[in-house]
Formats: structure tokens, sequence, C-alpha cells
């Protein structure tokens, strides 16, 4: 049992790359792609890390920003999943390779083609005051993630659940409507006390002031945009975590975290590729640090609003994916620390059909494309038009983004190559969701999609999603793909799964739907003194609480509790 | 007395200010003509190489040559500060006069609404604005120039106040001169000196201004270059390229050195007090 | 000069509710909305009800004016309601970053008026010398370097090159262990690049206004009849000069509380301090309406108190504005 359970997003180091997602995860899956295990950087022999694992020491990390509430159903973005990550358990969570495992639920049983889910609870097990972990706080945390009054960003997965009932202390029988296989993964979610909740209102509680969970670190205190800190749980039913401590400090600019790591003032941070690839080759550095490069979870797109009638000639679009220059996009702006991508899924995902070539960098056949379609230089002025109207349009991106945003610039420069003007427009986030991508008023976005583990992506594709406040915002519709969308929920099956995700790539990119520009890596960089980290599919985080320090190199070893 | 001696003094401070201001107008202007590059012209082949012959400047992250990015952010930040500067000196000195001269309920009303101006933390309004329409250079201009004035507004009436009882302006009260003549030919430039330096000051402060907003994500947005944003963009390559910071800094520091050096050439002459 | 103040307190009531309705108005009529925030980034499972349930919960649906009213009423009894963003009061999270923005900026404007003034007179004083001339460039090179690049570069000189200061934060990670003392210390060493930084920022502004005034002052008739009377060259440059030359000064200062409170986004985030102006700045980005307007509100009311002061300021010096006022 080595395992902890923070896999429902890997965001402990990783403040800035979004949000948290749910439902993800991989039913009883292999990974088809390759494996992504790369230790990059200064790989320092571990000498001392030979010898038996030592508790003690204190690991500081940097959050970008202070996590908004700490109830964990109603937690959505990446600082407080990261801290809710440490303290709560879900029944499943992910291993190392991405797999569906037990955590708080022992084992688990699908009956009836999966209509059905029994759910075997660890026993034992005791919240951080001492209560034990039953059923009913399986029940009471379902209940509240479908209560009507409780805002949680969560409960989408759940309503398809039509009863759970209680068959004993440590059994919990779920029934679905119809047979729903991202509802596995959805059991990733965080269970809450019930004996400390019941009575609260969970958006005022003081409960997120003083979390409670059943995870490998106890909530110690919290200095309001500053400091978090955590500590080990002697009790966790995985073993007590060896680190005995948990700060997360709250940086929120970049460039100070990284002269923080120069101070030794932190332990661990998210660096930019231009940190990562020319600021941390210092004998300093070599010597106090590790750096990590790590698959991340999600991708970057430039979308087009498909109802424009600019963009809903398949030619048109194919020529803009043939004009811009993906791979010099990845060497400029991420200087090679992402990776190709050319369908919907997480290219470490087994969803992912690697066969799909997408488009290659050719501007000629990308011209011959759009004099195909009717658009032509007639009046020579270096901009392509048809019947009188110049082909210019607008990429919108949000604000804060360094890397999306010197991404617009590039695809704005070669599109301005291949005679197509485009302006691009820089947007404060709320109002860019708001008041453009809700209401439809845009041709072009330059965004993100952050991915959960379970490929299912349902909400993005399917023609139904597309009213305003859904993701669907770009209006894609294609039958076969709604067909088989559907279809790949109504099976738990990998193997049918698989097949159906494989064509819904296949044919999402044949219809050059979105141009699918890249999926940058995490990269890491963690104070040398840890040992035990093994990074894997899953990122680095998910043995957090077998890292240890050697005996002579810990550092926080003087102060008493 | 030691004044009279440095009476020269001055038109020194002028000659180096409108030489360096001048220097950096001729720079924006020629900027076509000097910039052997454009300012958004990518090479791969060149991401962050230090000045050399090809780039006297270096290049930035996606290897734009970063000496014709500063010559074309030199007409932006020189613009967008003059003209900001222009709304809110129009604005504060229009606003200021009428209520000190007139006083009254005008004076009450139009200080009122100074004072709302004034409590509202101005990057919220901008944050609001550019939330609504983008950050535009015309909408930084016309936001940060809107709400430019207050400060402007309040130091003119103050003077005003001082000014206006004093026997000249009666006398030339009793001569019959209207309002508007009083305003604008006795009360207005007799308390031009410390106006004057407010709205140099004002010049550079809108620069930064706009070079504070790069740095809060909502300042001029790429691609169009101005030095604010520049520098900024050089934020995260401070410890690799210090060229990127260096060039766009040097160009704010003279623009601002320069209106200080013209401020206080241009001073004396002018206030000299009857 | 009692019924100018009484005059002037009274004019504050409409004053603020001007202001409260323009800033509930502006806020809630610019794009956005707290949901966004609040149900994370773009997370293809957030559902559409989550959203339409949390505008709800919030009274969001409501027509604008039933939720100013509701706001009203809460503020009458001082009630700034709670933060949408994670349920807590709103008047906590504001009492936790005052003090901490009070504190850094008190410091710097103390600096700011102990190097300022001196410098400004001196330099007036000595026109054209060389202290005039070098503090003039020193000072503009400060003032015209972007604040943030001067943070990074002397958080990279002190902090990291010669390690004499903490690069960032507040406190040290074990502060509460630390004895009164040391408490005293380590805030102290934490606070002295922040203060330093915005401190220098607005010294140049400061100490050329004051020798431009100083200048101005100094050529005066009534220093020269000071002066002709053979009065102490100590006395003229400070009893009749400098107080005379500090007048507009007063203003200025009185104009700067708001920037005091919500201006110093920019040293809270390099410094990762935990102020006013962050928090601000994140209420805006999230759009938490009940937090903004409190902020705003406060701020208004200070800066309110702040120009009062500052016109009283000038009635004490000045006569003439005194009695212009009474005349009314």
């Amino acid at each position: 049992m080595r395992s902890r359970a923070n896999q429902r997003n890997n965001k402990l180091f990783l403040p800035n790359q979004g949000h948290l997602s749910v439902s993800g995860g991989l039913f009883v899956c292999s990974l088809v792609s390759a494996v992504f295990l790369f230790l990059a950087g200064a790989g320092v022999a571990q000498d001392s890390c030979s010898s038996v694992p030592a508790a003690g020491d204190t690991i500081v990390t940097a959050v970008l920003s202070e996590p908004r509430v700490l109830v964990p159903i109603l937690a959505s973005d990446s600082a407080s999943a990261e801290i809710c990550g440490l303290i709560f358990n879900g029944l499943l969570k992910y291993d190392k390779d991405l797999e569906l495992t037990g955590d708080l639920a022992e084992r688990w049983e699908i009956k009836d083609s999966g209509l059905r889910i029994i759910f075997h609870l660890r026993k034992n097990v005791r919240w951080h005051d001492g209560e034990p972990f039953t059923a009913r706080d399986v029940e009471f945390t379902y209940k509240k993630l479908t209560d009507p009054s409780v805002a949680t960003p969560y409960s989408g997965d759940f309503l398809k659940v039509r009863s759970l009932r209680v068959l004993d202390p440590y059994t919990v029988e779920i029934v679905y409507h119809e047979v729903f296989s991202p509802g596995l993964a959805s059991w990733t979610m965080w269970i809450m006390p019930r004996h400390l909740l019941e009575n609260e209102d969970l958006h005022t509680t003081s409960f997120s002031l003083n979390p409670v969970g059943t995870g490998p670190y106890r909530w110690k205190a919290w200095k309001r945009q500053e400091k978090i800190e955590l500590t080990a749980n002697q009790d966790y039913f995985e073993g007590a975590p060896y680190l005995q401590r948990f700060y997360a400090r709250v940086i929120p600019e970049s460039s100070t975290a990284f002269l923080e790591l120069q101070t030794r003032g932190i332990d661990a941070a998210a660096l930019t590729p231009l940190q990562f690839t020319k600021q941390t080759h210092s004998d300093f550095f070599k010597t106090n640090y590790r750096t990590f490069e790590l698959p991340g979870f999600g991708y970057t797109y430039l979308g087009y609003n498909l109802e424009n009638p600019k963009f809903r000639d398949k030619r048109v679009r194919q020529a803009l994916e043939l004009a811009v220059n993906k791979e010099e996009i990845m060497r400029v702006v991420l200087l090679g620390k992402a990776e190709k991508t050319t369908g919907p899924f997480l290219p470490q995902s087994w969803a992912y059909d690697t066969t799909v070539e997408g488009e290659r960098y050719d501007p000629g056949k990308a011209k011959e494309l759009l004099a195909r379609a009717g658009w032509q230089d007639s009046d020579a002025d270096g901009i392509l038009d048809k019947n009188g109207e110049a082909f210019e349009f607008e990429i919108l991106t949000n604000q804060g983004n360094e890397q999306r945003i010197k991404t617009a610039e590039m695809i704005q420069k070669y599109l301005k190559d291949a005679g197509i003007r485009v302006k691009i427009k820089v947007l404060e986030w709320s109002a860019l969701l708001t008041e453009f991508i809700q209401k439809g008023r845009f041709e072009a976005v330059l965004l993100g999609w952050a991915l959960g583990r379970d490929p299912d992506c349902y909400d993005i594709w399917h023609s139904s999603k597309t009213r305003p406040g859904e993701f669907n915002f770009l209006r894609y519709s294609n039958p076969r793909v709604d067909q088989l969308l559907d279809e790949a929920r109504k099976t738990f099956s990998v193997e049918e799964r698989r097949e159906k995700y494989h064509e819904i790539h296949r044919r999402i990119s044949g219809d050059h739907a979105v141009i699918f520009l890249y999926a940058s890596h995490a990269l890491e960089i963690i104070s040398s003194r840890f040992c035990g980290i093994r990074p894997a599919a899953n990122g680095i985080a998910y043995n957090f609480i077998r890292w240890w320090v050697p005996l002579e190199k810990q550092r926080y070893k003087t102060i008493e509790r | 007395m030691p004044q009279k001696k440095n009476r020269s003094k001055p038109s020194i401070a002028l000659a180096w200010g409108t030489g360096l201001i001048g220097l950096l107008l001729i720079l924006a202007l020629l900027a076509p003509v000097l910039a052997s590059f454009e300012p958004d012209s990518i090479d791969a082949e060149q991401l962050l190489s230090p000045p050399s012959f090809q780039h006297w400047m270096g290049t930035d992250q996606l290897g734009r040559d970063v000496l014709s990015r500063f010559l074309f952010g030199a007409r932006i930040s020189l613009t967008v500060g003059a003209l900001i500067i222009v709304i809110a000196g129009c604005l504060g000195i229009l606003i200021g006069s009428l209520s000190g001269y007139f006083g009254g309920w005008l004076d009450q009303l139009l200080m009122r609404f100074t004072d709302i101006m004034l409590c509202f933390p101005v990057f919220f309004l901008i944050l609001s604005v550019i939330a609504l329409i983008g950050s535009s250079v015309f909408n930084i201009i016309l936001i940060l120039g809107l709400t430019g004035w207050m400060g402007l507004a309040r130091l003119v009436r103050a003077e005003i106040l001082t000014l206006k009882n004093r026997e000249y302006i009666l006398v030339a009260r009793a001569y019959g001169a209207s309002d508007a003549r009083l305003i604008l030919r006795h009360l207005v430039p007799n308390a031009s000196a410390p106006i004057f330096v407010t709205m140099i000051l004002g010049i550079a402060s809108a620069i930064l201004a706009e070079s504070a907003l790069s740095f809060l994500g909502v300042g001029i947005q790429p691609p169009t270059p101005s030095w604010g944003n520049m520098l900024n963009d050089a934020r995260a390559t401070l410890g690799v390229a210090w060229w990127m910071s260096l060039f766009p800094g040097l160009g704010i520091f003279c623009a601002i050195l320069g209106f200080h050096l013209i401020g206080e050439g241009l001073r004396n002459p002018a206030g000299g007090r009857p | 000069m009692f019924s100018y103040l009484l005059k002037r307190l009274f004019g504050l009531i409409p004053l603020l509710i001007g202001i409260s309705l323009m800033s509930f108005f502006v806020i809630h009529l610019s794009p956005g909305s707290p949901t966004d925030a609040a149900l994370g980034d773009l997370n293809p499972k957030v559902s559409y009800e989550a959203r339409q349930k949390m505008e709800k919960l919030y009274d969001l649906d409501k027509p604008l004016w039933v939720q100013y009213k509701k706001w009203f009423t809460r503020i009458l009894r001082f009630d700034f309601g709670t933060s949408l963003a994670d349920g807590r009061p709103v008047i906590d999270k504001f009492l936790e970053t005052i003090p901490v923005t009070l504190a850094v900026n008190g410091l710097s404007l103390l600096l700011i008026l102990l190097f300022g003034i001196p410098a400004g007179v001196i330099a007036a004083v000595k026109k054209g010398a060389l202290f005039d001339k070098m503090s003039a460039v020193v000072m503009f090179a400060a003032f015209a370097l972007p604040a943030f690049w001067l943070a990074l570069v002397l958080m990279d000189l002190f902090g990291v090159k010669l390690g004499w200061l903490p690069v960032s934060g507040l406190t040290s990670l074990d502060f509460e262990y630390f004895s009164g003392p040391q408490k005293i210390a380590d805030l102290a060493r934490h606070l002295a690049l922040p203060v330093a930084v915005s401190a220098l920022a607005s010294l140049a502004g400061i100490s050329r206004y004051i020798r431009n005034q100083m200048n101005d002052v100094l050529e005066k008739p009534y220093i020269l009849a000071a002066r002709s009377r053979n009065l102490p060259e100590r006395v003229v440059l400070y009893k009749h000069g400098l107080k005379n030359a500090l007048l507009p000064v007063i203003s200025i200062l009185g104009l700067s509380v708001p920037g005091l409170i919500g201006g110093s986004v920019i040293f809270e985030s390099i410094f990762a301090i935990p102020g006013t102006g962050r928090l601000f700045f994140l209420s805006v980005m999230s759009r938490d309406y009940p937090v903004i307007m409190a902020m705003l509100v406060t701020t208004a009311f200070l800066t309110i108190i702040g120009s009062l002061l500052a016109d009283l300021g000038y009635a004490c010096v000045d006569p003439r504005i005194r009695y212009a006022a009474e005349e009314k």
C-alpha cells in the first residue's frame, strides 16, 4: 500500500494549470501510447536515498493563489484542490499508471453490466477528529452533491444516479438510471464527514476554515494570503506520511517564486519553459534541486465559431491548419516542452488514436485549398478576398496566460503570410466567458481544455451541449460523433470504448473542427533532499506520502510542535 | 542674490530636455525607416539572442528584433502619454478653474463630482471598461485620460482660490474684463507653474501607468509593442536576457527625464510673478 | 471655521450615497459574473445547472434595484455581507488585510517625508548646484523605473545575491514560534524592501514638487522682506519659506488615500504580501460583489475624510480660503 489519494487531479505542484476535473479516469485500462516517464534535468546521484526512509522534515511549496474554499464538493480552483487532496479521500483513486484503485473503498463490484456498483468500504478508517468513517458519510456526500440548494460544480455525473443505498455500515450500493461508464471515476470525489456538516450550510460553514478529513495530512493553520500549514496524520490508514509538515506559501508572481527557489525559501514550484531550459543549469540548482518534465493534463487549441459562414467550409478550416506551423510554435513558445496533439484526448490516454497524423505545415497547399474555396487576392493588397469581402477574423484569448498570447501572436504571423488578416483580442477571463463565449459572440478562440483521466468528452463535442453556458460553444455538430459519444458512455468495456473514442478522434480531426495545437508538459522543480519521488504516468504527486528526507539532510527539524 | 546668477541655467535644462524628447520623437517618427525588421517578424532561429550587428538590441522570446519593437513602441508610448495628459489636462483645468472662480453651487457640484471620481480606485474602472470593450490603445488613452484629471482640477481650483482676490484681478474685473478673459488670460496663466509641473509629471506618470497596467495584464495588448508591455515581457526573462528590459527601460527613463527637464526649463520664465 | 466644518460633514451623506450607487451599478453592469470564478476554469464537468443554481442562491437573478436595496439596508446596520467567493464575512477579510497595507504605506509615507522634504529644500536653496542635479537624476531614475522591475532587481540583489533580506512574504515560516522581539525583527526584515520600493517610486515626485514650490516661494516679496530684515537664513527658510511651500503638498497627501488603499497591488503581488490591494484585485477578477462594494465604499469614506482634512489644512494655513468659504 503505497499510493495516496491525490489522483483526482495531479495539481500538487501545478498551481497555474487550470482546474480540477472530477470525472477523470480510466477504468481497467492500460496505456496505449508511449509512457511518459522522463526524469529530465539534473539527476543528482541519490546516494543518501538508499538508506531506510526516515520520518521528519517539512516541505514548502508555492501556490499562485490561495484556496477559495475547502469544502470538498465546492472546491473548484487548483489551490483548493491541492489542499483538499491532502486532507480528504475519495472512494477510488488513480494509481501511478492512471488505473482506478480503491481508496476509502477496499474493493468494488460492477453488476448488471454496469447499472449497479457496490462499494465495500475500508473498516477502521477514522476522521481526523476520531469519529469512525462509515457508509453514512458516503450517502451524505452524495446527497449534498445532488441537493439543488448546493452550488456544487460536480453534480453532473451524480445526477445520473437513480439511488444510493447503504446496505450496511461498510457497504454502499449505487444504481444508475442507465449504464454510465464515466460514473465509476466520479467516485474519486472526496467524501465529507457527515457528523460535522449535517446541520451546516455548506456555503458559509466554518468547516471551510478548519476542514476535517480522512487523508494523510491534518489541517493546522491558515494565514490568509500568506501560507497554509498541514501536519502529518499519524493514524493515516495507509501509514503515516514521512514528511511531517506541509506548507503552501501563496506567491502570486512566478518570478518571485523563482527568486525564492534561489534562496531555498521554497522546496518545490512549477517552472516556465524558459526557467526550466535556461535558468536551472547553474551549480546551485544542480546541487539543490531536481527538475521533472511530466505529461500535462490538457491541450491548447484554436477553435472557430462553426456557425460563422467563413468557417463553415471544411476546406478553409483545413487550409488554416496547414498554414499554421505547429512544430515551430511548440519550439518557440514552449521551447519544446510540449506534446504534439491531433485530437480531443490526452496524448497519453488509451482513447487517443496514435495513427491520426494531423496536418503538417504546408503553406502552399493551404493557399491552393483557399483558392479552391474561392478565397483569392483579387485586389492585390496582400489579403485574400471573396465576393469583395476580405478574409479577416479576430482571435479571442484570455489574459494572464503568456503562452497562449504568444501562440496567438505566432498564429497571427502565419496567417498574415497566408493572406489572412488576424486581430488578437486579449480579454479578462470572466468577461471573455460571459460576454463573448457564452453569447457566441466570437469568430475564433485560443483556449485550452483541462481534461480528466476518463476520456469521456460528451460535454465538449455533443451537439446537444450548446445552450449558453454549456461547453460545446464552438457549435460542433456531427451525428456520427454524437452517436459514438453516447455509446461510449454506455459500456464499461475498455475495448469497446477505445474503438469508439478512436473513431471520434479520427472524425473530429478529419472535420478539422479545431486546430489542436499542443499539450504542454508540466515542469516541476523539487529540492534534491527529497527521496522517494517516482515519476509516472500519473505525475509525481501520487506517492507523496512516501517521500522522505534522510536524517542528515533534514532542514526543519528544530521546530517543536 | 543667488537667483540672478542662475538665470541662464533653466535654458540649459530646457535645451537638454527638448533635445532628449526631440531625439525620441525623431526615433519614433522615423521608426519605419530606421527599423530593419518588422516589429512582429518572428524568427524561430534567433530566440533571445543578445545584441549583435544584425540585431542591435538583441531579440525577444519570439526572435523579434528588440530595436524595431523599441522604435515602434516609442510611437505608442509617447502618443499614449501625451494624449492622456491632453485629455486629463483639459478636463482638470476646465473643472478646476470653473469651480474655483465661480464658487457657490457650481463649486460644490464639481468638487463633489471630483471627490466621487477620486474615490473610485482607477484601476477598477479600467478593468471594467477593458472587460467591456477590450484594451485597445484608444481605450487605454481614453480611460486613463478620463480618470486622471481630478488631482489637477483640485490643484487648479486651489491656485485660483488664492489668486482670485489679488489686486490685479480685482482691478481687471473693475475694468470690465469678462469671466472667460479673467480665467484664461489672468488666472490660469498665473497658476501655470504648478499646473505645468503637474502636467509634465503627468506625462511621465501616464507612461508609467501604462506599464503598470501591462503588469496586471490589462495594458496595451500584444502584438502592438509599447515600452510598458515590452518591459513586462522582459519580466519573465530578467535573469536570461538583460537587453529585453534594459532598452525599453531606458526609453521610459529618457522620456521621463526629458519631460522633467523641459518642465524645469520652462518653469522660471513662465513663473515670473508680477 | 466650525460652521465650515459642519457644512462639509453634512455634505458627506449624499456623497456617500452617490458613490455607493455609482459603484453598485458600474460593478453589476460590468461583464462577467461571480459564478465564473467560483465554478473554476473552463471545466466540461461544471454543469449548466450548477451555474443557474448559484445565481439563484446569490440573488443574482433579481433586478438590480432589488439587489441594491438589500445591500443598502444591510449597510445601514454596518453589515457588509459575506463574500461570494468563500462565504466568509466581508468585514473579516477586510480587517485581515488593512493593517498590512497601512503599515507598508504608512512607513513608506514617513520615509518619503523624511527624505523628500529636506532633499527638496536643499535642492531649492542650492538651485543648480551639484546636489540639486544629482538628486534630480537619482530621483528621476527611481521614479522612471517601473516599480515591479525595481522590486525584482532589489529582491535579486538583497535577497539572493547578498542574502541580507528575505525575498518575499510578510513573516518567516516559523513566525508563530518566535519571541516578541524576534517577531518584530522578522517583520522589519520582510517589510524593508517593499517599503523602500514603494517610497522610492513617490520620493521623486514629492521632493521635486517641494523644490519647485520652495523656489517660487523664495522669490516672493515677503521672503525678500524677511531677508532684508536680516533674519537668520534658517528662520527665513523654514518659518516663512517651507511653511508656504508645503501648502500644495498637503493637498497631494490628502488625495493619496485611495492610492494607498487600492494602489498597492503591484507591490503586494511581487512581494507576496497579504494586503488590501491584492484582496481588491482578486475580488474584481472573481466579481466578488460584496467585497468590492465594501472596499469601494470604505475607500471612498477614507478619501473624503482625507480631502476634508486637506481642505481644513488649507483653511488653517491660508486664511483667504476660510473667508471665501464663510462668505457664502
